[in-house]
């Protein structure tokens, strides 16, 4: 018998409700928690009846977007072996409501992992278990006890706040406008927090005692002295060694695999469940108001052509206009540092709507027959294609949206298809298929190094110019050149410095001078921000930027 | 029009235009460029010609280079000069592979060699030391070795030439360019002097100067 799925709370966004069926899951997204500030989550249930599950904490920061694909691995072979699976974001973090730099993250955070152990329970989990990765297996640790889970599985837990206060300020970077704040993709970091942080030492104090525990380490030798100071207050501890686990930690989103002694040790450890004749019945809150800027939005867990997406609109508002914005690189739909989540909130509040969506095999959505989160795969375009297809079935005016990889696939769509408008933040329009996909864009930079210095030199030699007046442009112009014939408004917008900036003003400028007289293209640059938008301090700037975009576009009459 | 690949002795070179046309039209490239570079331009002129565009056979960062360019570089990092005490080592190396590269492109033809900056350097030394061309273009380039170089002017007597110079060249100062021309005229050849606004570059003006000069050869 398959697991019944309640009814969606709202209807909301006129899509239906996410659904992401595999070989003996659904995966399915939804809000649980506390009503002034939801979470959102995605419960993976299992095809057969079971009242046993587990709450899945991520990683905070950028082990977030490293691991997600693992994660939801993890989540989906659970599932398969009878357990429910719940992977939450966390307060402030992901789709859930909050700011990053709202206060008191630490004591959101505790309510957080508690606000998931009660969906389970209130859904009919008789056994919950709760697991979590790095800081998040930290928090778990402190708060397994009281809560009273089962099992608690933590992965590379943080021993010493103090220490990883150190990585973060080293990786991070400092908010020039908070002394004493450092942000981390999209993680901040404030004075208080790291006092917070600061005061976690389970070398020293070990956390209240659990049931049973296993603790999955990177390597055998690693948390000698936590191991010991956790089994003196006589825990039961498991200790299993996963000796691959950086491959999911410690790289990009895109360059991550899953570590080969990852999954199974976690699911055998677990055991199979006792076998029921009932299901649990998961929450199916589809919509939620989030609190936002003094503002509510209606964010909605849907399916467009296919694919997982989260809509964004103002409460009780009926916008004409959608902006659709594709993910960056690998990340899934949340967006770069959770840029995506912010930006659409934000768009939301001034009367658009807002969908962040999943490539196939990106984040959500289903996988098709293509490997995950590849960046560039032909499928994305395709996957673009159909949204927007579907997305104009209920609004006047399709605005597709993208950074890097995404920016890229939205102007490329946009020479084929009919949209209103592409917003492309930082696109490397030197990318074409064949050239090797990095990334990470330090690498990028390095790579391309000899390519910049040869069109920088025939840029001095006026050798792209006397080109292009002859005609023979670079791909980069042929598109924007496409575009402007096609009356599509288009908007460039480069961080400052930006490698796909260099390669325009080496080799289109006099394209680019001459489509923007047209009245359709506009190239800005952004002081102060960075490539993936880090330095969440300047994105007001982007809003700002994407609002009087937005505002300049043709009625929809026109457009059309 | 795309430019085909092809290894003449010890060049590369894209090719492109007419292979059997009665007119060679052999374009070099500057420092830091390569033959890809100009190989472009070679359908722009609409001329019936065979095309050659070779690449120098030294790397360098970026692009090409027809001899060692350390030399050169210091003096050029000195500001806009002429270079015309400069005797790169390599010289005679690139002018033979360079007087190979002619004499099986254009064996029964007519010939008309043209260079940019470096190639210009190299177009003028392959003259001047008996290579045979039927017009040659010097665009923003200057006079090399010119010790060596002053007694050999004779040899372009009667040949038809274009200088061309950006008034603002950072690299090759306008007055090298001018020096280019008077030794040219000093040589006894029928030179056209093409100088244009601009820098150390290849301007439309130029471009249709070139294309003026080569249709000029038919």
């Amino acid at each position: 018998m398959a697991t019944e799925l309640a009814e969606p709370k709202h209807a909301g966004f006129g899509f239906p409700p996410h659904r992401t069926r595999g070989a003996g899951f659904v995966t399915t997204g939804m809000w649980f928690g506390p009503d002034r500030r939801p979470l959102a989550g995605w419960w993976t249930a299992p095809d057969q009846p079971s009242r046993a599950g587990v709450v899945i904490a991520p990683p905070l920061g950028y082990e977030y977007w490293s691991c997600y694909r693992s994660v939801r691995t993890l989540a989906e072979s659970l599932a398969r072996a009878g357990w429910h699976a719940l992977r939450f974001d966390w307060d402030g973090t992901g789709n859930s409501a909050g700011a990053a730099d709202d206060r008191d993250r630490t004591a959101e955070w505790h309510a957080s992992i508690a606000s998931a152990v009660v969906a389970m329970r209130n859904a009919g989990i008789l056994h919950v278990a709760l697991m979590g990765l790095r800081f998040a297996a930290t928090l778990a640790l402190l708060d397994a006890a009281a809560l009273d889970v089962d099992a608690l599985i933590a992965c590379a837990p943080v021993i010493s706040g103090k220490r990883w206060l150190r990585e973060l300020k080293m990786l991070g970077i400092i908010d020039p406008e908070k002394p004493g704040t450092v942000t981390y993709s999209g993680l901040v970091i404030d004075p208080a927090t790291a006092q917070d942080l600061a005061g976690i030492d389970m070398a020293r104090t070990a956390p209240p005692k659990a049931k049973r525990t296993l603790l999955v380490t990177r390597s055998e030798a690693a948390d000698f002295r936590f191991i010991n100071a956790v089994r003196a207050t006589g825990h039961v501890l498991d200790v299993h060694a996963c000796k691959s686990m950086q491959t999911m930690l410690d790289v990009s989103a895109g360059e991550d695999t899953l570590p080969s002694d990852f999954v199974e040790p976690i699911v055998q450890w677990l055991g199979v469940p006792r076998a029921s004749d009932f299901g649990a019945r998961p929450p199916a809150v589809q919509t939620a108001e989030i609190p936002w800027s003094g503002h509510a939005v209606s964010d909605t867990f849907t399916t467009i052509a296919g694919l997982a997406a989260v809509c964004s609109k103002a409460r009780d508002s009926r916008p004409d206009t959608v902006v659709v914005f594709l993910n960056s690189g690998a990340d899934p739909h949340i967006g770069p540092g959770r840029a995506w989540v912010e930006y659409t909130r934000e768009l939301a509040l001034h009367g658009y709507a807002c969908v962040r969506a999943d490539f196939t095999a990106f984040g959500e959505s289903p996988d098709g027959n293509h490997p995950p989160g590849r960046p560039y795969d032909p499928h994305c375009l395709d996957d673009t294609v159909r949204m927007v297809a579907e997305l104009r079935n209920q609004y006047r005016r399709v605005v597709l949206a993208g950074l890097c990889v995404g920016a890229w696939i939205a102007l490329r769509a946009a020479l084929d298809i009919h949209v209103d408008g592409v917003f492309a933040l930082n696109p490397l329009l030197w990318w074409k298929p064949g050239l090797p996909i990095i990334i990470r864009i330090p690498d990028t930079v390095v790579w391309r190094t000899p390519m910049r210095k040869r069109q920088h030199r025939l840029k001095q030699l006026g050798i792209w110019s006397l080109l292009d007046a002859f005609g023979i442009r670079p791909e980069a112009s042929r598109w924007l050149v496409a575009l402007s014939r096609k009356r599509v408004p288009v908007m460039l917008s480069y961080a400052e410095g930006d490698d796909g900036l260099a390669h325009l003003r080496d080799c289109c400028s006099r394209c680019i001078a001459r489509e923007s007289r047209r009245g359709f293209l506009t190239l800005e640059e952004v002081p102060g921000i960075d490539h993936p938008m880090f330095r969440t301090w300047r994105r007001p700037a982007i809003v700002e930027q994407m609002l009087r975009f937005l505002a300049s576009l043709p009625p929809a009459e026109r457009a059309r | 029009m795309d430019a085909r690949g092809r290894t003449r002795g010890t060049l590369h070179t894209l090719e492109c235009g007419d292979p059997t046309s009665p007119l060679v039209v052999v374009m070099l490239h500057g420092r830091n460029m390569q033959a890809a570079d100009l190989a472009p331009f070679g359908a722009s002129l609409g001329i019936d010609a065979h095309f050659v565009f070779p690449d120098a056979p030294l790397a360098a960062e970026p692009g090409r280079t027809w001899w060692p360019v350390d030399s050169e570089a210091r003096l050029r990092e000195q500001g806009a000069r002429d270079l015309r005490a400069m005797d790169p080592p390599g010289r005679a190396e690139a002018r033979a592979m360079l007087g190979a590269l002619c004499d099986e492109v254009a064996a029964g033809k007519r010939l008309a060699l043209v260079g940019f900056s470096q190639g210009g350097m190299l177009a003028m030394d392959h003259v001047l030391h008996g290579g045979h061309v039927d017009a040659l273009a010097l665009l923003s380039s200057t006079r090399i070795a010119f010790d060596e170089w002053q007694p050999l002017l004779p040899h372009l007597a009667g040949l038809k030439m274009l200088i061309a110079h950006g008034r603002e060249d950072e690299e090759l100062s306008f007055a090298a360019g001018e020096a280019l021309r008077d030794a040219a005229l000093a040589g006894g050849a029928d030179a056209t002097w093409l100088p244009v606004d601009g820098g150390h570059a290849i301007p439309l003006p130029v471009w249709r100067g070139l294309r003026r000069f080569l249709q000029g050869l038919g």
